[in-house]
């Protein structure tokens, strides 16, 4: 049996502001907390010493707000110590007016081959409501000199179901979006978290018919512009998949450095201590900041390969799941075999937690 | 009356709620010295948890207490708890049976209250002396005068001597005490008389069996005697007997005619020494029984299915076991395509279905799913024969029925006179049948209606209460059957009949009801997968509709590496969720729906 390599999560918590609808492990206003942090990173990452891994992910919070000092050898750092070439997807978060054109060169020459750039939404008017620090016209910006700086694989995120957001906006994204030269689309669906100023501010959801049609039409209009549905947020061109996300959604196991990042490696899934300063001062004593380890039973790894597997267009394997079950909703309308497996369809991912409750 | 009965009194307490009876009892058996502060749990009569919470007593209880009066004589007070609802009545009956003598609480700032008029006539039925105690008098609203003069107007006995108390800050006290000997007679009955002994409350015990509380009346008893139950017919072999204390059982040697005791007889189940039955000597049987004794007959018939279909087995024990103290439930097997295995069980009124409910729950640590109560009718078929029917589900195809018969009964309703209307227009509106109404002391009236059982059986007494602001008293006797036009209303979900829906209805109250529990059912199933149609029907013909939208998203948008373990128990609480639903046809029917149904007023 051939072992999946690893992949490998950094998380870096810090942000220029937090936007309105934002639950993330990120914090603003501290990043002069930032070289401490990224010692500790390199400290943490010591524990895996040698290990070979063949995605690398560097999250947030905002990873460009880094200066390129901190970035720069945070990342030659990391290539010291894991063991990887340069085939290795490796991607970094942006948000777009963070970084300017020296600065993705340098990224880029580092290895960093793939962006992934919080755009959200070509309406300046929504962008304000979220609580964005950037305008539409940096997106577009931001993408060609990711281009410029010779990045070939541009990841843009969208979000729907925004206060007040019609169809008309949401269309008119997605065809920003895709007219901007980006390769990988992700969608998702506001959801107002508690904590948020959004839910504090008592903001409501749009209506749920709305949700939905943004939502059906995002999926249609991608397909007929060359972007692939593969996962139920994530639509990519040929070739361009996120190796690392799929991962999760495969249930591989990866490494976690950072404030609060979770792992999952030798069957435990784990995730270390936040905020910040505790993170650091953990790393500083000890080496680990672990917080909690989960071992899985092999039910647990049943159940996640259900739960994460049908996320993909490409399903799973029917034989995890109850036959009878799986026979009735595919009269039902949602789910379908492909290739084999066993697959939601699009009615189906609308109401995918309700069905996957019945199927573990 | 001997030397020995001239030091005896027997008495009850009668109150409102909430004007203070457990409190006063508590210090009454504080002032009499046998229990300290600290041995007392609050409210020591009062034993059971249920009874604590709701502040009602349940089930009667008897205490034995001593006590030196100023007049330098040793008294033998014998306190006896009564229940304080309209489903046992009858129990209340028969404790006040036990009595010569009720102190009366009422609350300084609130005056007489329905209960307490209630209470009242029930008390000077069973002609006992009444000694009015004043209590809560250190309340800055108090207004002890006031009352007075309300208990000597609308009750009609002196109250200027009534003792000002306050139970809750120990005030006052003992002249309650010295009133109680002052006032109450003692008890009379020749102890050489044959054995002629009122039961008025039955325990169950898993070492002795059941212990019976006994007022003796007549005769003697003691251990070793063979003792008849009158109306049941057993015979037993007394084992022990003793009085009650208020830490435990204090056994004696003989229990003899004015007294108040325990007589333990190895005695399996308390079906055999039912409440008014007269306990006599076998040997030397005393000729006539005591009168008032009535068997205790279901009225109220509803299904209980545990939640969870496993625990079916733990159900069964739990009944058992509240059976062996509680002679009035009955329980059969039964079983349902909705709900699966579980029991109809039987109880003399809505609130004593409750209680056992509430008390298998708590208890006995069940989750529960009841159906609609249901009453006890009579269908007359086409071949002649009749049959009875406690569960709709079973009710004959309408084609087989000539004629049906419900229950009625004979409803007492004591209200201000003020509510008459509200009272009028309530009865008229359950199909009452109005017989009199008298105007009694204290601008108050006594309607009389007969009412069909199954009118009451769901929220009569609140409705009662809430269209009186809660002065309204309300009592009811069976009275019998009469013909009636009954129609069985189905509950469709998504095209199939849910058999623990169904119920028996009037025919001309069909369509409001049809049409509130389908609303009611809407608001209590969440949506589903698919659209779900809720249909009220009486044989083939629907009368009422609504439906249940089908979920439009219920999605995870986002699930990367941190989220997987959150998403993983989010999804399994979800799961579990689902496992405390009925699986209905396609349609998951959660318990709270079931429930829905059997209160419709809210």
């Amino acid at each position: 049996m051939v072992i999946a390599m690893r992949g490998l999560y950094i998380h870096i918590p810090f942000c220029l502001s937090k936007c309105n609808y934002c639950d993330f492990n990120s914090y603003a206003g501290c990043l002069f907390k930032a070289p401490a942090y990224v010692n500790a990173l390199l400290k943490e990452g010591e524990k895996y010493k040698g290990e070979k891994v063949d995605t690398v992910y560097i999250g947030g919070g905002t990873p460009t707000i880094l200066n390129l000092y901190d970035i720069s050898r945070l990342i030659t750092g990391i290539k010291d110590i894991f063991s990887f070439d340069e085939n290795t997807e490796f991607t970094v978060e942006m948000n777009p007016a963070t970084a300017k054109e020296e600065y993705l060169k340098a990224l880029f020459s580092l290895g960093v081959n793939r962006i992934s750039m919080g755009g959200q939404s070509f309406d300046d008017k929504l962008l304000k409501i979220l609580g964005r620090t950037h305008l539409t016209k940096d997106i577009s910006e931001s993408v060609s000199l990711c281009k410029k700086a010779g990045f070939s694989n541009i990841s843009m995120d969208l979000m729907f179901s925004l206060p007040s957001q019609t169809m008309n906006s949401w269309k008119d994204s997605l065809e920003k979006a895709v007219a901007s030269g980006i390769t990988h689309i992700s969608c998702y669906g506001l959801k107002i978290e508690e904590g948020t100023p959004f839910y504090e501010n008592g903001v409501t959801p749009l209506c749920e018919e709305l949700d939905r049609e943004m939502y059906h039409y995002a999926v249609e209009f991608l397909e007929n512009s060359g972007f692939k549905q593969y996962e139920i947020s994530n639509f990519a061109l040929k070739g361009k998949k996120s190796k690392h996300n799929l991962k999760y959604w495969h249930c591989q196991e990866y490494f976690g450095l950072g404030a609060g990042a979770h792992g999952y490696v030798g069957n435990v899934r784990s995730y270390n201590c936040f905020p910040i300063e505790k993170y650091i001062e953990k790393i500083n004593l000890f080496g680990d900041a672990t917080q909690e380890e989960t071992p899985l039973t092999k039910e647990d790894m049943k159940i996640e390969k259900i739960i994460m597997g049908l996320r993909l267009k490409e399903g799973i394997d029917p034989g995890l799941v109850s036959p009878k079950k799986t026979e009735e909703l595919i009269k039902a309308g949602f789910m379908e075999m492909e290739k084999g497996n066993i697959r939601f369809t699009l009615k189906g991912f609308d109401l995918s937690n309700t069905i996957l409750s019945r199927l573990i | 009356m001997s030397d020995r009965q001239k030091n005896i009194r027997n008495f009850c307490i009668i109150a409102h709620i909430d004007h203070g009876k457990s409190t006063l009892a508590d210090r009454l058996l504080e002032h009499t010295g046998i229990v300290s502060q600290r041995d007392m749990e609050q409210q020591l009569l009062d034993n059971m948890e249920l009874e604590r919470e709701r502040g009602i007593t349940i089930k009667a209880r008897a205490v034995k207490l001593d006590y030196k009066a100023s007049d330098g004589c040793e008294y033998t007070l014998n306190l006896i708890d009564t229940p304080g609802h309209v489903d046992f009545n009858y129990e209340v009956s028969r404790s006040l049976a036990a009595c010569e003598g009720a102190v009366l609480v009422v609350d300084a700032a609130q005056g007489i209250e329905a209960q307490t008029l209630a209470n009242t006539y029930l008390a000077v039925e069973h002609d006992l002396e009444l000694v009015p105690v004043i209590n809560k008098i250190d309340l800055p609203s108090a207004r002890p005068d006031f009352v007075k003069n309300e208990i000597e107007d609308e009750i009609g006995i002196p109250a200027q001597d009534a003792p000002l108390i306050s139970a809750k800050n120990d005030i006052n006290i003992d002249a309650v005490l010295e009133q109680i000997v002052q006032l109450v007679p003692p008890p009379s009955g020749d102890e050489n008389a044959p054995l002629k002994a009122l039961i008025f409350d039955s325990v169950y015990d898993s070492y002795r069996g059941v212990i019976v509380y006994v007022r003796l009346k007549e005769g003697s008893v003691k251990a070793g005697d063979r003792v008849r139950m009158m109306a049941h017919g057993s015979e037993f072999d007394v084992v022990e007997v003793g009085y009650m204390r208020p830490l435990g059982l204090e056994p004696c040697k003989e229990l003899k005619s004015g007294e108040v005791g325990y007589i333990t007889a190895s005695i399996k189940n308390v079906s055999e020494t039912s409440v008014g039955d007269t306990v006599t000597n076998a040997h030397n049987p005393t000729s006539e029984p005591l009168s008032g004794y009535r068997k205790a007959v279901p009225m109220v018939f509803s299904g209980i299915y545990p939640a969870d279909g496993a625990k079916y087995p733990d159900l069964r024990d739990a009944l058992e076991k509240l059976q062996l103290n509680d002679a009035s439930l009955s329980f059969d097997p039964e079983t349902s395509v909705a709900l699966g295995f579980g029991f109809r069980c039987g109880f003399l009124g809505l609130l004593h279905m409750e209680i056992i409910q509430e008390r298998l729950e708590r208890e006995y640590n069940l989750d529960l799913v009841t159906t609609a109560p249901s009453v006890i009718y009579k269908i007359g078929l086409t071949n002649g024969t009749e049959i009875t029917l406690d569960n709709p589900t079973n009710m004959p195809p309408a084609g087989s029925i000539s004629y049906m018969e419900e229950p009625m009964v004979d409803a007492s309703i004591i209200t201000p006179s003020e509510y008459v209307g509200n009272i009028m227009e309530l009865c008229q509106d359950r199909r009452g049948i109005y017989k009199d109404m008298k105007y009694v002391e204290g601008n108050r009236a006594i309607l009389h209606y007969d009412l069909p059982l199954n009118e009451i059986i769901y929220d009569f007494f609140d409705a009662i209460k809430s269209r009186t602001k809660g002065y309204a008293s309300f009592d009811y006797e069976m009275k019998g059957y009469v013909r009636s036009n009954l129609v069985k209303l189905d509950i469709l979900l998504n095209g199939e009949v849910v058999d623990a829906l169904s119920f028996i209805v009037h025919e001309s109250k069909s369509y409001a009801r049809a049409r509130r529990i389908a609303e009611k059912l809407k608001e209590n199933i969440p949506r589903q997968l698919f659209e779900i149609p809720i249909q009220a029907a009486i044989g083939g013909k629907v009368i009422a509709r609504e439906t249940v939208k089908a979920m439009r998203k219920d999605v995870l948008a986002k699930c990367y590496g941190g989220d997987i373990t959150r998403k993983k128990k989010l999804l399994e609480k979800q799961k579990e969720g689902k496992k405390r639903m009925r699986q209905v046809g396609s349609v998951e029917v959660p318990q709270e729906a079931f429930m829905s149904v059997l209160k419709l007023d809210e």
